[in-house]
């Protein structure tokens, strides 16, 4: 354990890199004569791209604790730094010329502080992955929640935006509030904050039942970052509302760093991935149900959708639901088959979402029907959105279904009659999503649109797709150098 | 993105680039130590350095098995010699009990592949000692042109009792195409579709191009086909090797999950591939006269073509599921693009329904996969579980008792295969897809459905429910026969109920599909033969029904019957071509349908009396539907109204014959039908040896079943032994 503070930071570069950037960037913002908005995007690109090369670098190092044991330094941490560096690239990339984040009209305008806002939330993220206290998993949360709920309102002229913004402030906290009274409990349990000792603690509980209340209530917080149901509610309002740059971010950056800390804090606090650590409490069944419910809600409210970014937050919840069957099982191929599918999601929903918003842009709608007759106005753009469309709903040859092969497989292996229910369950859940995948697929390509004159797509956006396609196609057909990646990443430092 | 930025990205990346590599060198040290034991397959040595076991003082086993060289070892596919070492790298003693080909009693390594070891086995090595093996291939004394086995060394070796050198031919002299004449018919149709793509980067209009290319490129895998038949050898089974495959392909695809590139070709497959490559060629054909959206339509179609080839050959059961999907895609575009009134309906129909059958087998592929026999890949390396279907089959899946939500694992996994497969055939209760599909669909694309796909469901059962769960199948039979007989009977009054031509016809493809299960449900050489006998006679006859279909409503876009009658005085050769193809379909005697009904029949009837009774009778329904359906189109009086039709203006009030492209189209098939009618052998001498095979893996004779009882006892006390 790396104890002294400024020790920690030779070991803390990417997130260091990232801080620099958003002074960089408010500073450019206030005092740069000219190219407001791209020269903050470069310097943020810049930056994320770095921290993703250093954290993938970084991932073959040995794991240790940093900053007296608040915060993990191993493969798993700097998996998920370079993961968000990644991601959080290719959203300023796909924002550059939307008017909230200063391009087009804006001249410039907010630039600054959208970039800036991006930057902070990824460091929150790569510390949600890292966190290991309890007190730094809650901060972590909010830091990613709070800029959240300020970037979801960032459309100060649309009354929807700003709804949806107090829908999150509301919700949130509200969830953070139940975690941190679970977190007490927790600490009252075990006496420390960190996650070892909690684990320690929980071996041999005073009460199981006081752990399992507590269990649930951090729970709370962590399934409304992801979506889960119960705590599901306020994605569509926010998904709808929210600007589609920062609505495709929430559905992977946030999500992601969710389910990381998650994983982290289910094996490091309590043991769930040890052999036999799941005895004497129930969160398979409680896992189990929670997928169950959260498959089967997100699937069936987006069969009555018409707003594209409404269905697509439905689809969002539906795929937490998915991800969560392998945490029902929590074994090895559990979490790998959970990270290796966040992989693959990120890449198809930003997709999607980037199709959306291209449409949204010229047509001015973000309803199905602005999709009618896409397939004859921009043939490459709808082949786009069908392959990353076919991909969600997990057929082959694309990587979609290679994701969902993982997480059955985690299921099957284990057998027995509550996780064969489980996988029939989210099998039947598939076939069910593929209904409203279709009615996108029939608005392009069967029926005419209004219009047939072609919809102009940018080079950017162009590229763009074709770079979210290709991962999307390859790998499908042959992946895995994406799963050792998964596989080497999935190490915690204990 | 402007320039300034892009370069402040490179300078950033730069920047990142070095701050890693001064990272680097001070944590080189600790990473050199953290090195993660490579995790190596148990067939290679361990490393050297590991700590010897032998310091303990029993005299305990030791050895260290090592086969050097570990590699696949290829030979000449005219015959040749190979050798490998066995050497003993630990510290004790290590005893070998068998260097053998690996194969077992139900699916031998091919006969001229031999193995010799000299002093014989059993032999023990000292530490540091080692023992020549030699293989040889001798293709002259044998049925078998390949060989893809292993040489299989048992012994005390605790990490790796059993490891395996890969053996593989190489191969003939054929060149690329020959030698991968599979993977050449497979994917042929994607170079089409490539070009198409190309064709619409570059913004040509030209429908043309795109027509000859598709048409080229289903021609191609149509001559490719015939050569597959020339070279296909009828008499082969599995007793000669290779697990009675022929032109194998076998590859590592993905190491990690164990997924391999596996194709292969037997008595069960071969009938189906040519009919695939000859129904797809005519359905280029019939397509000729699709106007709007052509590229999209033939690319889609060769996609398609791609998928129904694939599904047919893959021999890896991950492989198969990839191309049974692939199959999906195209089908909703080409439906509800295509289609008719309701093809939104319709396509999203056929969608939904496969689907939730195909997610049904991917649980059973899944379930299969866990709970099957370690066994090897093709290039040695050890597999703990495995997809690929010779495997599956050679697994004794009752044998394992396990149990699946409570129910026998082997029914329940059989109960789901067959879903998902009935689905396609299509039996009832879940034949309501197929109505609606059929008729939205564009001609091509019912003339493929009805002729190609249609089979994959029968197939999948054969190649699945059968080979790979005898057991559970002889549980279901009666049930799938009292199914079988269900879709006789209710199709063929269905089809007499029926006022859109093209519905009739579907639902007579419902009733035809249910002799191929009343005919496979009974588990005789007869009903079996007969039931692939008809997937091919059906393929073909419906596929000319349909066609013929198309004829007329490319004419006046109507199928309605009744407003049909006396068309004979008005196309004389498109009757006569009508009339062949509704007797051929009814089952008339001298035409390929005759033929296989009757063996069907006749393979029935000692099993289940009754329903073959049941079944039999209601070939009066199939004629009574066809004859009337003749008598109401063609005999009888011509209505009037014709000739003001306005779709009949440019052609003067009167109905245009069939010209030459309608009749190239149909042709071919007549001829087939004709042929099999009076000489079914050419196809029955393809698929007799596969389908013994098959018959025999589900209820073996009493001679071979004792025989095999017995030669597995033995292996299995060798193997207790040691």
């Amino acid at each position: 354990m790396v104890g002294d503070n400024l020790q920690s930071i030779r070991w803390f570069l990417p997130e260091t890199i990232l801080i620099v950037a958003v002074m960089a960037v408010i500073l450019w913002d206030l005092f740069a004569p000219r190219m407001r908005a791209q020269g903050a995007a470069g310097i943020a690109i810049a930056a994320l791209l770095s921290s993703a090369v250093l954290g993938f670098v970084q991932m073959r190092h040995d794991p240790r604790t940093i900053f007296e044991g608040l915060v993990a330094y191993d493969p798993f941490a700097n998996f998920f730094k370079a993961f968000f560096g990644a991601v959080t690239a290719l959203i300023v990339v796909f924002s550059m010329s939307t008017t909230e984040a200063g391009g087009g009209r804006s001249k410039g305008k907010g630039a600054g502080e959208f970039y800036s806002l991006l930057l902070v939330i990824t460091l929150g993220m790569d510390l949600m992955a890292s966190a290991r206290n309890l007190l730094m998993l809650y901060l972590s949360l909010e830091i990613v929640s709070v800029l959240s709920f300020v970037m979801v309102g960032l459309r100060s002229a649309d009354k929807r935006s700003s709804e949806a913004s107090l829908k999150y402030v509301i919700f949130g906290g509200a969830s953070s509030g139940v975690m941190l009274y679970g977190m007490s409990w927790l600490f009252g349990l075990s006496g420390s904050l960190s996650l070892p000792a909690i684990y320690e603690a929980v071996r041999a509980p005073a009460s199981s039942e006081a752990v399992f209340v507590a269990v649930i209530c951090v729970f709370a917080g962590i399934g409304y970052k992801i979506s889960a149901a119960p705590f599901h509610m306020w994605a569509p309002d926010v998904y709808e509302g929210a600007p589609t740059p920062v609505t495709a971010f929430l559905s992977v950056g946030p999500k992601a760093a969710g389910f990381a800390m998650l994983l982290r804090f289910f094996s490091d606090g309590l043991g769930a991935n040890d052999p036999g650590g799941q005895e004497g409490l129930p969160w398979a069944v409680v896992g189990g149900i929670v997928a169950a419910l959260t498959m089967t809600i997100g699937n069936f409210s987006a069969l009555g959708q018409k707003n594209m970014k409404r269905l697509l937050a439905f689809s969002s919840i539906a795929h937490a639901g998915y991800m969560l069957m392998g945490f029902s099982v929590f074994s090895d191929l559990g979490m790998r088959a959970i990270v290796f599918y966040i992989a693959v999601y990120c890449v198809m929903n930003v997709g999607a979402f980037l199709v959306v918003h291209v449409v949204a842009e010229e047509t001015g709608s973000e309803d199905i029907s602005a999709f009618d007759g896409l397939g004859a106005r921009a043939p490459l753009l709808a082949i786009a959105m069908a392959v990353f469309l076919f991909s969600l709903t997990g057929l082959p040859p694309l990587a979609g279904f290679v994701g969902k092969v993982y997480l059955f497989a985690s299921l099957v292996k284990v057998g027995g009659t509550g996780y064969m229910t489980l996988a029939l369950i989210g099998i039947l859940n598939s076939v069910v999503s593929l209904f409203y995948y279709a009615r996108v697929l029939r608005a392009m390509f069967l029926t005419k649109g209004k219009t047939a004159a072609a919809l102009p797509v940018s080079r950017t956006y162009g590229y763009m797709l074709a770079g979210l396609v290709v991962p999307t196609v390859v790998l499908g057909l042959y992946w895995p150098p994406l799963f050792d990646l998964v596989d080497a990443s999935l190490t915690f430092v204990r | 993105m402007e320039r300034r930025t892009g370069w402040l990205v490179v300078l950033g990346l730069l920047g990142a680039a070095g701050v890693a590599r001064a990272q680097a060198p001070e944590s080189a040290a600790p990473a050199a130590e953290s090195a993660a034991p490579a995790s190596e397959t148990p067939a290679t040595a361990a490393p050297a350095g590991e700590p010897a076991e032998g310091d303990r003082e029993e005299p305990v086993e030791t050895g260290r098995i090592e086969l050097v060289p570990p590699t696949p070892v290829t030979l000449p596919h005219a015959g040749g010699t190979g050798r490998f070492r066995i050497a003993n790298t630990g510290t004790g003693e290590l005893t070998v009990f068998s260097v053998d080909p690996r194969g077992t009693n139900a699916m031998p390594a091919p006969v001229g592949f031999t193995v010799e070891i000299e002093g014989g086995v059993p032999f023990t090595l000292r530490p540091e000692e080692s023992r020549e093996v030699r293989f040889r291939w001798d293709p002259s004394t044998g049925r078998a042109r390949q060989v893809l086995s292993h040489v299989v060394v048992r012994s005390t070796d605790r990490a790796n009792g059993v490891a395996a050198v890969a053996v593989r031919s190489e191969g003939g002299a054929g060149g690329v195409v020959r030698d991968h004449i599979l993977s050449w018919i497979v994917f042929f149709p994607l170079i089409g579709l490539v070009l198409i793509f190309v064709l619409h980067l570059q913004g040509s209009q030209n429908d043309d191009t795109v027509r000859w290319i598709a048409l080229i490129c289903s021609a191609v895998p149509l001559v490719f086909g015939a050569f597959l038949w020339s070279g296909f050898d009828p008499i082969f089974g599995r007793a000669d090797g290779n697990a009675g495959m022929q032109f194998v392909e076998h590859g590592v695809w993905i190491p990690g999950f164990h997924i391999e590139y596996y194709l292969g070709v037997d008595g069960v497959s071969i009938s189906m591939v040519l009919l695939t490559v000859l129904i797809s060629f005519i359905g280029v054909i019939v397509s000729w006269n699709i106007e709007k959206g052509v590229k999209g339509y033939f690319a889609m179609y060769l996609l398609l073509e791609t998928g129904m080839l694939g599904t047919f050959v893959a021999m890896d059961f991950f492989l198969f599921f990839v191309f049974w999907e692939v199959m999906l895609l195209p089908m909703y575009f080409l439906i509800g693009i295509w289609g008719g009134p309701r093809k939104e309906y319709a396509a999203i129909k056929f969608f939904l329904y496969t689907l939730a059958g195909s997610v049904l087998m991917l649980l059973a592929m899944i379930a299969l996969y866990f709970n099957s026999d370690p066994s090897f890949l093709v290039d040695g390396t050890f597999a703990p579980h495995t997809f690929s279907l010779t495997e599956l089959m050679a697994n004794d899946w009752a044998g394992k008792e396990l149990t699946l939500l409570g129910f026998a694992f082997t029914k329940v996994l059989w109960i789901f295969l067959f879903v998902g497969f009935a689905i396609k055939v299509p039996m009832f209760p879940f034949h309501t897809w197929l109505p609606d599909a059929h008729v939205e669909a564009p001609t091509a694309i019912s003339v493929i459905l009805a002729g190609v796909l249609l089979k994959m469901g029968i197939y999948g059962m054969f190649r699945f429910n059968f080979a790979i769960l005898p057991d559970a199948t002889i549980w279901a039979a009666q049930g799938m026969a009292v199914f079988g007989v269900i879709n006789i009977v209710y199709g063929a009054f269905c089809a007499m109920a029926q006022e859109d031509l093209k519905k009739l016809v579907a639902y007579s493809s419902v009733s035809h599909m249910g002799f191929c299960l009343l005919g496979m449900s009974a588990l005789t050489p007869q009903g079996m033969n007969g039931a692939m006998l008809q997937m091919f006679n059906h393929g073909t006859i419906t596929a000319m029904l349909f066609t013929l279909v198309g004829v007329v409503y490319d004419r006046v876009h109507t199928r309605d019957i009744s407003k049909f009658g006396g068309l004979a005085s008005e196309m004389p050769l498109y009757t006569a071509f009508a009339g062949f193809a509704f007797m051929a379909s009814l089952g008339l005697p001298g035409l390929s349908g005759f033929i296989s009904e009757a063996l069907c029949f006749l393979g029935a009837f000692p099993v289940w009396q009754k329903l073959t009774i049941v079944a039999a009778s209601s070939v009066i329904v199939t004629a009574a539907y066809h004859l009337w359906a003749l008598q109401r189109v063609f005999l009888g009086k011509f209505n009037p109204s014709w000739r003001t039709n306005k779709y009949l203006e440019p052609f003067g009030g009167r109905f245009p014959e069939i010209n030459l492209r309608e009749m190239v189209s149909l042709a071919p098939l007549a001829l087939i039908v004709l042929v099999l009618g009076f000489y079914p052998s050419a196809i029955l001498d393809l698929i007799s040896t596969g389908m013994a095979d098959l018959k025999d893996l589900v209820e073996p004779t009493e001679v071979v079943q004792a025989a095999r009882g017995a030669a597995d006892a033995l292996s299995k006390v060798a193997v207790a032994a040691r």
